[in-house]
C-alpha cells in the first residue's frame, strides 16, 4: 500500500520532480516563467543496436518476444524491425522453445507453452550472424484475495484496489497490468504500476491502488476490470524504474541521463524476463 | 614528508622571531570602528609612514604591532572612509583607538586624496579572494529588489553561477558543497530559501562578506573549494536605528541600538516574503489554499566588559514554508548560534573563544488517507574553537588555535501520518562524527617586498557509533553488515594540510603573488540535482566513503593604475581533487540506506585563468571579469570511466558589474552576465520497448546547451537630505533579464501529439523581464 508513493526508487524522483513543478507553479504566479519548443541540434547518426522486448509468463499461452533496431532521435516514424531472426527460449529444465515470426519484429511460441516458478529461462537471438543471450528465473507471486474500487473525486475516475498477503521475506518485486472489458489498458510500460516489497514486507496489503495516478484508463459503471499480479525479478524492476526516468528525461535537471542496463549480452538494449502472474477480476457497479 | 619540512620551516621561523624582539620595542595596539555607528571596520589599513611598513585589521577590528620606540605619523585608512592621521610618541605600550566617518555623500565630487592607501591589494600576501563591498552590492541590480549577496558573488572571477533559480556556486572547479559558508562563524548548510530563488542572507544585517577561493588561510578548513565568511553587524553602538525595506516580494526591518552606551549594543533584522498573500487572488481555485513563504531573523549583542574583554552572541534563524492543497506540506530551514569570546591576553596576543550551534532540517508531510506519512531529516553540529593571534613584531604575525566539532546527521525518518496511514515506520540510520582541527600559520613581511604565509592545519575525522555500516567488496556489492555501540570510535581519517602564500611587489603598484594550498573535506552532499534542492542531505566520510582532498596552485600578477583607482589582476589556477563523488547511473539517491554502495568515487581536475578590472572609488565604480576555465572528472564506472566535463564546466564565463553616481541622490547600475552553457548528455538515438520511446546516449556531458547572458538595471532615487530629519528614504527600480532573454531553466523531449514518433524538445525558462520596486528607509 505504501508503494502509491514508495513507489520505491523511483518515487524520490517523482517527489523532487513535483516539489520543482510546485515551486514553479507558485513562482510563476508572481514571474513569468515559461515553456516553449526549441530546436536542440543532435549529433544525428544513431549507431544500429538490437532491441529486445520479451517476457515469458506461468500462462499457458504464445508468449512474445519483440526485435528492433535503434533510429536516430528525431525520426518521425516508429524504429525499424527485425526480421528473420532465428529466436528459442530454453529453460534449465531441458525444454527448448521455438519462437515463430508472426509478424515484421513480432516472435511467438506455441499457445502450449507456460513457464514454472523456480526455473531459468534464457533467450536466444541468432541475427546476422551474431548470438545474443539474456536469462531471468520466474519468482513466486502471491494470489489477490480481492479487488474493490473507489472514486476519487479530486482525480475524477475510479481507482481500482488491491488486498492480499504479501509473503514474509524481501526481495519479492511486482508489476500489475489492468484489463477492462478484456482489453489490457496498460498498454505502455510508463502505464505500469510496479513495486517492491523494501517497504512491507509480510504486510497485509490493505487496498494497495494498483492503477497508476497518473493515468486515467476511464473505467465505467458496468466495465469488467481484471488485474493481473506479476512477480517480476530485481533486475526488471530497476528496469522498469530506469524507463520511467529515461522516458521523462531532462525533465527539472534531474539526475544526469544514462543509458539503461540490458540483460542482453553482446551489446544489445532491452529486457527479457520470466514473470508468474496471477489475475482477479471485479466489476465496477 | 612535506609536512615534516613545512613543520621544521614553522618552527625555524617561531625562533627568529623570539630573537627579533628586543627592549627598544613597545607594541602598539587598538580597534578601528565607523565614527557613526561604532561598528568594528573589518580590514582597515593601519600604516607607520616613517617605517614605511604597517598592517590591518582583524575581524573584531582589532590591531597590534611591535615597532621600536619612537615618534610617528600614522595612517588609519578603509574604503569609504576618510582616511585619518595622528602623530604619536610612542615610549612604551600604548592604545590607540580610532574612529573613522563615511565619506560624505559628496565623495564624487572630492579628489580622491593621496594619502589613502587603497594599495593593500598589492603588498598583502593574500591572493584569489575578494570582499564584497556591502554599499556596492546594495547598488547593483537585484532579483525582485532583494539584495543578496550570494548572486553577488557569482559576478567575481571564478566563482560561476548554479543558474537561475539557484543559490549554488561553483568555486573554481570545486561542486556547490565544496563551499564552506559561515555565518558569524557557524556553518550554514543550505544557504537557499525558495528552493533558491533567494540566499538565507539578509542584506540589511551583513556587515562584511569576504571569500577565498585559494591560498586559504590555515584558519579555516573543511570544505575543498572556497570559504564564504559572512560577518553580521554588531548593532549601532551610539544611537537606535531603525531601517527596512518593502519590497515587490519582500519586506525587511532592522533594528539596532546601544543596551548601555559605547558598551553594549544589538541589532535584530528580520525578513518575510508576501507572495503567498496574493494566491487567495489567483484566478485557478486550486491554488488559493496553498502556502509558500519564507521569513528569517538575525540578531547579534555584544558587551564590552573591558578594553581586553568583549563578549558577542549572534543568531540566524530562518525558515521556508510551502503547501500544496493539504496534500502536501514542506517546510525547511537552518538555525545558527554562535557565542564569541574576545580577549586581549596582552598587547601581542589576541585571542577568541567560540562556541557554534548550526542546525538545518527539512520536513515533508504527504496526507493520502493509507499513504499519508511525514518525513523528516537533520543534520546538526555543536562546535568549540580557540583562536589565537601572536604579533610579536611588525614582520610576523602568527596565528594559532584548535577547533572541535561534533557532528549528527539523521539522513531521513519516515512515520505514517493519520489513523488511516498503513506506511511502516522507517529510518535511515543516523550517524555522528567528531572533526577535530589543529593550525599555525606565519605572516611575515621578510623585506618591504617579499612577504610569505606559511601554516600548517591538521584535520582528524572520527566516525562514532551507534550506527550501521555496510560492508561492500571491490563490485560495491553488499557482503555484510556491522553494528557499533554507541560512542564507539570505528572509523578514522586524517591528514595534513599545508598553506603557503607569496607577495612579491615589484614597484608600488604592481607585485607577483603566489600560493598553494591542500583542503580536506569530511562531509559530501547529495545532489538529486544538478543545481541544488532543500531535499539534498549531508553524509560524513565512513569506512567506505573516503575524505575528499585536494591541491591547488595558483599564481597571480596585481597592478594598479591611476593613483590605485583601478585594480587590475590575473590569476591562473590548476586544482586537482581526490575522491570525488558521483552516483553510479540510475542511483537510489533519497531514502536509500544502501547509498554507500551506489557511489562511485573518482577523480577531478580544473584549471583556468581570471582577468578582474575594478574600480571601487569615485561615482563611477564597479568591475568586469572574465573567467576562462576547464573542469574535468573522471569516476569509475561513469562513462566507462573515460574523463568527461563537469556539469559546472563553464569554460567561458563574464560578468559586468556597474554603478554610476549620476548625483547625490541619483544612482544607476547596470550587471550583465554571460557564460557557456552547461554539459548535458543530449541523446544520439532512441529505441522502443514497452510501447514507450528511449532515448540513447553516447557519452556523458558530451553536448552542451546554448550559452547564458543576462543583463539587470536599477535606478535609485534617493531622498533630499535635510540636516533636521532624521528620515532617510531610497526608491529603487528594478529591471531583471532587462533584453528578455529566454535563458533555459530546464529541457523536455516529449512525444509529439500529431505524429507519436515524432519528439519535439522543449524548454522552461523561468524569466521574461522582471521589473520591482523597492522603498527602503532609515532613521
Amino acid at each position: 500500500m505504501v508503494y502509491n508513493i514508495f513507489r520505491q526508487k523511483q518515487l524520490p524522483m517523482k517527489f523532487t520532480e513535483s516539489i520543482f513543478k510546485l515551486a514553479v507553479v507558485a513562482l510563476s504566479l508572481i514571474l513569468l516563467s515559461c515553456e516553449e519548443k526549441f530546436d536542440i541540434p543532435l549529433q544525428q547518426s544513431a549507431p544500429q543496436i538490437l532491441v529486445v522486448d520479451g517476457m515469458i509468463t506461468s500462462d499457458t499461452t504464445q508468449h512474445e518476444v519483440f526485435l528492433s533496431y535503434t533510429g536516430n532521435f528525431y525520426m518521425e516514424e516508429e524504429t525499424p524491425r527485425v526480421s528473420g531472426a532465428e529466436v528459442k527460449i530454453v529453460d534449465d529444465l531441458g525444454n527448448t522453445f521455438i519462437l515463430q515470426e508472426s509478424q515484421p519484429g513480432k516472435y511467438i511460441t506455441d499457445s502450449t507453452v507456460y513457464g514454472v516458478i523456480g526455473a531459468t529461462y534464457t533467450l536466444q537471438v541468432k541475427n546476422k550472424g551474431s548470438l545474443y543471450e539474456a536469462s531471468s528465473t520466474m519468482k513466486r507471486v502471491p494470489a489477490i484475495d480481492s479487488l474493490d474500487y473507489r472514486w476519487d473525486n479530486q482525480l475524477g475516475y475510479y481507482r481500482i484496489l488491491l488486498y492480499g498477503n504479501e509473503p514474509k521475506g524481501k526481495g519479492d518485486n511486482y508489476m500489475w497490468h489492468l484489463y477492462k472489458n478484456s482489453q489490457r489498458v496498460t498498454d505502455q510500460v510508463s502505464k505500469v504500476q510496479v513495486a517492491n516489497d523494501e517497504f512491507i514486507d509480510g504486510n497485509y496489503i490493505n487496498g494497495f491502488k494498483v492503477d497508476w495516478w497518473d493515468n486515467a484508463f476511464d473505467f465505467q459503471i458496468g466495465d469488467t476490470i481484471t488485474v493481473a499480479q506479476h512477480s517480476i525479478t530485481t533486475e526488471a524492476f530497476d528496469y522498469f524504474l530506469a524507463v520511467l526516468a529515461e522516458h521523462n528525461n531532462g525533465e527539472a535537471n534531474l539526475n544526469p541521463p544514462a543509458n539503461i542496463t540490458s540483460n542482453v549480452n553482446n551489446g544489445a538494449l532491452g529486457l527479457f524476463h520470466a514473470s508468474a502472474v496471477k489475475y482477479a477480476t471485479i466489476i465496477i457497479e | 614528508m612535506n609536512t615534516i619540512k613545512t613543520l621544521t620551516l614553522i618552527t625555524f621561523f617561531c625562533l627568529t622571531t623570539g630573537i627579533a624582539s628586543a627592549k627598544d620595542y613597545a607594541s602598539l595596539k587598538g580597534q578601528l570602528r565607523d565614527a557613526q555607528t561604532g561598528e568594528d571596520l573589518i580590514g582597515a589599513t593601519v600604516f607607520i609612514n616613517e617605517l614605511n611598513t604597517g598592517t590591518t585589521t582583524n575581524e573584531y577590528g582589532f590591531y597590534s604591532l611591535r615597532i621600536p620606540k619612537g615618534a610617528y605619523t600614522i595612517t588609519f585608512s578603509y574604503i569609504g572612509y576618510e582616511s585619518h592621521t595622528k602623530t604619536i610618541k610612542l615610549h612604551s605600550n600604548k592604545v590607540l583607538n580610532t574612529e573613522l566617518g563615511t565619506s560624505s555623500k559628496l565623495l564624487g565630487e572630492v579628489v580622491i586624496s593621496g594619502e589613502e592607501r587603497p594599495d593593500q591589494n598589492i603588498k598583502d600576501v593574500r591572493m584569489s579572494s575578494d570582499n564584497l563591498r556591502m554599499d556596492l552590492v546594495k547598488s547593483l541590480p537585484a532579483f525582485l529588489g532583494e539584495t543578496d549577496v550570494m548572486k553577488s558573488l557569482v559576478l567575481l572571477p571564478g566563482v560561476s553561477s548554479g543558474g537561475d533559480g539557484s543559490t549554488g556556486f561553483f568555486v573554481r572547479g570545486g561542486n556547490i558543497d565544496q563551499n564552506l559558508i559561515l555565518l558569524d562563524e557557524a556553518p550554514v548548510y543550505n544557504a537557499s530559501h525558495l528552493m533558491g530563488f533567494f540566499s538565507v542572507f539578509n542584506a540589511d544585517a551583513l556587515k562584511d562578506v569576504q571569500i577565498y577561493k585559494g591560498g586559504m588561510p590555515a584558519n579555516y578548513g573543511g570544505r575543498l573549494s572556497s570559504v564564504v565568511d559572512i560577518r553580521m553587524k554588531e548593532g549601532n553602538s551610539r544611537d537606535y536605528a531603525l531601517g527596512g525595506g518593502v519590497g515587490s516580494i519582500a519586506s525587511r526591518l532592522t533594528f539596532e541600538g546601544p543596551i548601555q552606551k559605547e558598551v553594549s549594543s544589538f541589532m535584530l533584522s528580520g525578513r518575510r516574503t508576501y507572495a503567498d498573500l496574493f494566491l487567495p487572488l489567483a484566478s485557478d481555485s486550486s491554488l488559493r489554499d496553498n502556502k509558500l513563504y519564507f521569513y528569517d531573523l538575525n540578531t547579534k549583542a555584544n558587551y564590552r566588559f573591558s578594553d581586553n574583554n568583549r563578549l558577542f552572541i549572534s543568531g540566524y534563524f530562518g525558515r521556508d514554508v510551502l503547501k500544496f492543497n493539504d496534500e502536501f506540506s514542506m517546510g525547511w530551514g537552518n538555525n545558527t548560534a554562535t557565542m564569541r569570546w574576545n580577549h586581549i591576553f596582552n598587547s601581542k596576543i589576541f585571542s577568541n573563544f567560540t562556541l557554534i550551534y548550526s542546525h538545518y532540517d527539512y520536513l515533508m508531510g504527504f496526507d493520502y488517507g493509507v499513504n499519508g506519512f511525514n518525513w523528516t531529516s537533520d543534520i546538526h553540529n555543536y562546535s568549540i574553537k580557540a583562536d589565537f593571534t601572536w604579533y610579536p613584531n611588525t614582520e610576523h604575525t602568527v596565528k594559532f588555535g584548535l577547533q572541535s566539532i561534533y557532528h549528527s546527521f539523521n539522513p531521513a525518518n519516515i512515520t505514517g501520518q493519520g489513523d488511516q496511514s498503513a506506511v511502516n515506520d522507517f529510518s535511515i540510520p543516523g550517524s555522528n562524527a567528531l572533526e577535530q582541527a589543529l593550525y599555525i600559520s606565519n605572516e611575515q613581511r621578510i623585506t618591504h617586498r617579499l612577504a610569505l604565509e606559511y601554516g600548517l592545519r591538521y584535520s582528524l575525522f572520527s566516525s562514532l557509533g551507534k550506527n550501521k555500516v555496510y560492508q561492500l567488496d571491490d563490485d560495491y556489492n553488499i557482503t555484510g553488515v556491522k553494528e557499533y555501540d554507541h560512542g564507539e570510535i570505528y572509523h578514522h581519517d586524517h591528514g595534513a594540510e599545508p598553506r603557503f602564500s607569496l607577495a612579491y611587489t615589484l614597484s608600488a603598484n604592481q607585485s607577483v603573488k603566489a600560493s598553494y594550498n591542500r583542503t580536506r573535506q569530511y562531509l559530501q552532499q547529495t545532489n538529486v540535482t544538478a543545481t541544488g534542492t532543500p531535499l539534498d542531505i549531508w553524509f560524513p566520510a565512513s569506512p567506505n566513503v573516503k575524505a575528499q582532498t585536494a591541491n591547488q596552485w595558483a599564481i597571480g600578477y596585481f597592478r594598479h593604475f591611476m593613483n590605485h583607482t583601478w585594480e587590475t589582476s590575473l590569476e591562473t589556477y590548476y586544482k586537482n581533487m581526490n575522491h570525488q563523488l558521483d552516483f553510479k547511473d540510475h542511483a537510489e539517491i533519497l531514502l536509500n540506506p544502501k547509498m554507500e554502495a551506489d557511489l562511485r568515487a573518482g577523480k577531478a581536475w580544473s584549471y583556468g585563468a581570471e582577468f578582474l578590472i575594478q574600480k571601487t572609488q569615485g561615482p563611477f565604480k564597479g568591475w568586469f571579469s572574465y573567467t576562462w576555465s576547464r573542469t574535468w572528472q573522471q569516476i569509475e564506472e561513469i562513462n566507462h570511466g573515460e574523463k568527461y566535463p563537469a556539469a559546472f564546466d563553464r569554460p567561458h564565463d563574464l560578468s559586468v558589474a556597474l554603478s554610476y553616481d549620476i548625483s547625490t541622490r541619483i544612482n544607476i547600475a547596470a550587471n550583465w552576465v554571460y557564460h557557456s552553457g552547461k554539459p548535458v548528455t543530449l541523446p544520439i538515438g532512441r529505441y522502443e520497448y514497452g510501447n514507450v520511446v528511449i532515448p540513447f546516449y553516447a557519452d556523458r556531458n558530451d553536448s552542451r546547451l546554448p550559452d547564458y547572458h543576462r543583463l539587470d538595471l536599477s535606478l535609485t532615487i534617493h531622498s533630499q537630505k535635510k540636516p533636521d530629519r532624521r528620515w532617510e528614504g531610497s526608491w529603487n527600480f528594478s529591471v531583471y533579464n532587462a533584453y528578455h532573454q529566454k535563458n533555459i531553466f530546464s529541457y523536455t523531449f516529449r512525444q509529439n501529439e500529431d505524429n507519436v514518433h515524432q519528439t519535439d524538445a522543449y524548454k522552461l525558462y523561468l524569466f521574461g523581464i522582471l521589473p520591482s520596486v523597492t522603498y527602503n528607509f532609515k532613521f
